[in-house]
């Protein structure tokens, strides 16, 4: 899980440092404060083999369809464009350091730079995207998974083949169900069914003596099955969520947050979610008011003369701010 | 309903409640401050979350967007001690000298920073004690003061019932005549039961010209 990190010359962060981070952490901020770009950041940090997901990762409207629209992409991660400055995002985990450079400037070296690693590190390497974006990481720990989960899920298809990833294992369809009764008692089992057209499709029993398709078992449930089945198919260390209340009402919210802190807590996975929604930041600290320990952090982005930074906001923050109802986004 | 959001302006006063707010935009629209996207006033609460609440609020994107805040505060039991605490919290999140009573120098990158405690720092009490006594101290009003008094004085003696703030029972007994409609500070100042123009609101006035 990272506890804090630090993020130079990438995008509009022009040096950003972001501490006591928590397992589930909710990124607020106006248009342009670089919500995404951490995400990005993030992501770049953990598993930097996929640089050349980059640009399609959060960026759905993002169709790859030449290297020179790619380059482009790349070329923009440099804060300004600035092509002979360097990218360096630093990250701590419980278990050691996550460190990256990249850009032009990091061309043709024969080996990875120094990054300062004085700890016996466990994967030290070098790529290169395009020819055109080089770079170079030290990790003193294990790759860290990613999983960004796409909260539409209007691919009813990714939807069921996550679904069916995620109960291969006994013991996954067990947690599953386990999660899901703990958001709502009324949940009996989540099966695998046909439809007409022998299409698959995700059936519940909710006690109706019947199962019935999860479209019709309303949005809150359909939203945790997808995200549970993302979390448990992929078993991933960090889990991504851009604009989580798209597409929620807001009554639901309070039920998804319960729900993604319940099974973030079980497998041990850290969330970074993205919101615009007030109600949504609310939702989440009720989800967590009664919890212990409450693991619920706001990362809060604003503009300050062309450049972005940020802060952490924990318990006693977050509670000013739902009381003295400031707008922290 | 939620609250107007302070983007569109870039002076804010941050005050502790609804009374103190709705008094406040009074004031300044008397002094001709309170036109449209000049003045936003903020409400963060009381005392003991105060501080916390300055902190969620006050973060460096704010203090880049806005040429003035300014921050008034009830003295309560200890003004000297709030002027410290809060002036210490203001120092911290803006990196200005803060004091109370006085704006810090206009600069082109930072906002100017004002800090208020009312009465004064060496006098204990709230916004509610300069609103009787200013009220009370006309001479005109010295007949229908002994009135209020003699009221409060008599619940007290005939029927036990004393109001934990002296002060508050006797506006709200006054205000209960010249505002029955809604007995409160903010309505009743809205209703012009207020004159401002009473050297009793002299340390406010002088503090919200600095908007």
């Amino acid at each position: 899980m990272l506890s804090s990190i630090q993020i130079t010359n990438f995008r509009g962060f022009e040096n950003l440092e972001l501490k006591d981070l928590g397992r589930i952490n909710l990124i607020v901020g106006r248009n342009n404060t670089g919500k995404t770009s951490l995400l990005e950041a993030i992501s770049f940090v953990c598993d930097p083999k996929q640089a050349g997901s980059l640009p399609a990762l959060f960026r759905p409207q993002w169709t790859r369809q030449n290297d020179a629209r790619d380059a482009r992409f790349y070329r923009w991660l440099l804060r300004n464009g600035v092509e002979d400055s360097v990218i360096r995002i630093n990250a701590q985990t419980d278990e050691g350091m996550l460190r990256v450079a990249a850009g032009k400037a990091l061309a043709g070296r024969t080996k990875p730079p120094d990054h300062g690693l004085d700890s016996p590190y466990h994967l030290s390497s070098q790529g290169s995207v395009n020819g055109s974006f080089d770079y170079s990481f030290q990790h003193t720990q294990r790759l860290v998974r990613i999983c960004n989960i796409s909260v539409l899920h209007r691919d009813s298809t990714k939807l069921v083949k996550d679904f069916a990833e995620a109960v291969r294992s006994v013991s996954g369809e067990q947690q599953l169900e386990t999660l899901l009764r703990n958001v709502d008692q009324r949940i009996r089992s989540v099966r695998l069914d046909y439809d007409r057209n022998d299409s698959p499709q995700i059936v519940i029993d909710i006690g109706l003596g019947e199962r019935i398709p999860i479209q019709q078992a309303g949005q809150g449930i359909y939203r945790l099955i997808a995200v549970y089945s993302e979390m448990l198919g992929q078993k991933p260390d960090i889990c991504f969520i851009d604009e989580i209340e798209n597409g929620l009402h807001h009554t639901i919210l309070p039920q998804v947050w319960k729900g993604i802190a319940e099974a973030a807590s079980r497998l041990n996975i850290q969330v970074f979610a993205t919101t615009h929604s007030n109600e949504c930041f609310v939702a989440a600290h009720e989800a967590f008011a009664h919890r212990e320990p409450y693991d619920l952090r706001v990362i809060q982005l604003y503009n300050v003369d062309n450049r972005i930074e940020g802060r952490t906001l924990g318990r006693e923050h977050i509670e000013a701010a739902i009381d003295g109802e400031i707008d922290l986004r | 309903m939620s609250k107007p959001r302070h983007r569109d302006f870039p002076r804010i006063l941050i005050v502790e409640g609804y009374s103190d707010l709705a008094v406040y935009a009074e004031l300044l629209d008397y002094l001709g401050k309170n036109t449209p996207q000049r003045v936003h006033i903020e409400m963060l609460g009381g005392r003991s979350t105060l501080e916390t609440s300055l902190e969620t609020f006050i973060n460096p994107g704010l203090l880049a967007e806005k040429t003035h805040i300014g921050v008034i505060v009830d003295a309560d039991a200890d003004g000297q001690r709030a002027a410290n605490r809060i002036a210490a919290t203001l120092r911290r999140l803006t990196d200005q000298q803060v004091r109370e009573n006085a704006w810090t120098p206009a600069t082109t990158a930072k906002p100017r920073i004002g800090l208020l405690v009312v009465p004064e720092p060496a006098a204990p009490g709230e916004l509610e004690d300069i609103l009787w006594n200013a009220w009370a101290d006309a001479p005109a009003n010295t007949h229908a003061k002994q009135c209020v008094e003699s009221f409060v004085e008599c619940m007290a003696q005939k029927s036990s019932l004393r109001a934990r703030s002296p002060v508050k029972g006797r506006l709200g007994a006054l205000l209960a005549i010249l505002n029955d409609d809604d007995p409160r500070p903010g309505p009743a100042a809205k209703a012009r039961c207020f004159d401002f123009a009473q050297p009793h609101y002299k340390r406010i006035v002088d503090f919200l010209n600095g908007f």
